[in-house]
């Protein structure tokens, strides 16, 4: 039996990068997929191409959080008790604390981190989630563990995901929920695009190289971490940061 | 915005003392890597052009960069 066979997985950030992997392998291990993010034409796109049936395109704004918290519950309703949530969309900023605006500080982190809590709000109350089947992944960075220069908001952020993700495991154990995280180094996505532009693309292969040893992390390895967070293997496994370095002890693109 | 306006920008981006437009900025103590993210921020929140690596090191003087806000 493949590893989530009748679950209801929700994924934010669906539509592109960690998001769209985690719900196509959600997918192929037997979920039903929720793909939620705020491109309905990405999002669709995205659906078709999930393995299975019974998949769905969830539209939200993130500047209306309770909105966010009404997706949570629609979602349960329409799809049935979720199995599984897992928070991928985000956004990255690297700007020094003299260039960035207030605007740029409170975007960033409602979508890294306030979204995530109002996603949860709604899918962790009586009747939307299968009881001990429940599992909630935040995919975070390493940048809240240890940032450069330029990293002080996004750092931040999901800092503030791996902080409120260790004190709910302990608020939602005794009702059979889980929540972890997952923090990776860099990974291949349209977010490191902007790197590899602003580098160059061979500075970019050089310092990826030199940096880690294992290889520039892809879509899929941050996805098969989630896929093992949200299924039963890891039924024991809550308020745990996954870290995925690829042998890289600390990272700077400044 | 004329060139004494753009060198005042670019001085207040860095954080720089009184340049000029014949200054090489090697020679520019905050012409580090933090004053090239800020220049990058910079020309992308204010003339919406997005820098790459090969305009960025092209830069030599403080006159370059004027050139490239338009």
């Amino acid at each position: 039996m493949a590893d989530l066979e009748g679950r209801v997985v929700a994924v934010t950030g669906a539509s592109s990068g960690i998001g769209r992997a985690i719900a196509i392998q959600s997918a192929s291990e037997g979920a039903r997929v929720a793909c939620c993010g705020r491109n309905a034409e990405k999002l669709e796109a995205v659906r078709s191409e999930l393995p299975g049936d019974g998949h769905a395109v969830y539209i939200f704004d993130s500047e209306d959080l309770p909105g966010v918290e009404s997706m949570a519950a629609a979602i349960a309703k329409g799809m049935g008790p979720l199995g599984g949530f897992v928070h991928s969309a985000g956004v990255s900023v690297t700007q020094l604390l003299r260039d960035t605006s207030y605007d740029v500080m409170e975007d960033l982190l409602r979508i890294n981190f306030t979204v995530f809590l109002a996603f949860a709000r709604g899918a962790c109350r009586r009747g939307r989630y299968v009881q001990s089947a429940m599992s909630v992944v935040g995919i975070s960075s390493m940048a809240a563990l240890s940032a450069d220069s330029g990293m002080s908001i996004y750092a931040a952020s999901k800092a503030a995901l791996n902080a409120s993700i260790k004190s709910l495991a302990k608020e939602y154990a005794s009702r059979g929920v889980r929540f972890n995280g997952i923090c990776p180094n860099p990974v291949n996505t349209p977010m490191t695009d902007k790197a590899r532009f602003l580098m160059g693309d061979s500075a970019f292969a050089e310092f990826i190289e030199k940096s880690m040893p294992l290889g520039l992390i892809e879509p899929e390895d941050v996805a098969d971490s989630a896929i093992f967070l949200l299924s039963d293997k890891s039924r024991r496994i809550t308020g745990s940061l996954l870290e995925i370095t690829s042998g890289a002890s600390s990272f700077s693109y400044v | 915005m004329t060139l004494e306006e753009k060198i005042s920008l670019i001085e207040e981006t860095i954080e720089a003392d009184k340049l000029n437009a014949d200054m090489e900025l090697k020679d520019v103590d905050v012409w580090d890597s933090l004053g090239r993210l800020s220049i990058i921020i910079m020309f992308d929140q204010k003339f919406n052009k997005n820098l790459n690596a090969e305009t960025l090191a092209a830069f030599k003087t403080v006159r370059d960069i004027a050139d490239e806000m338009e």
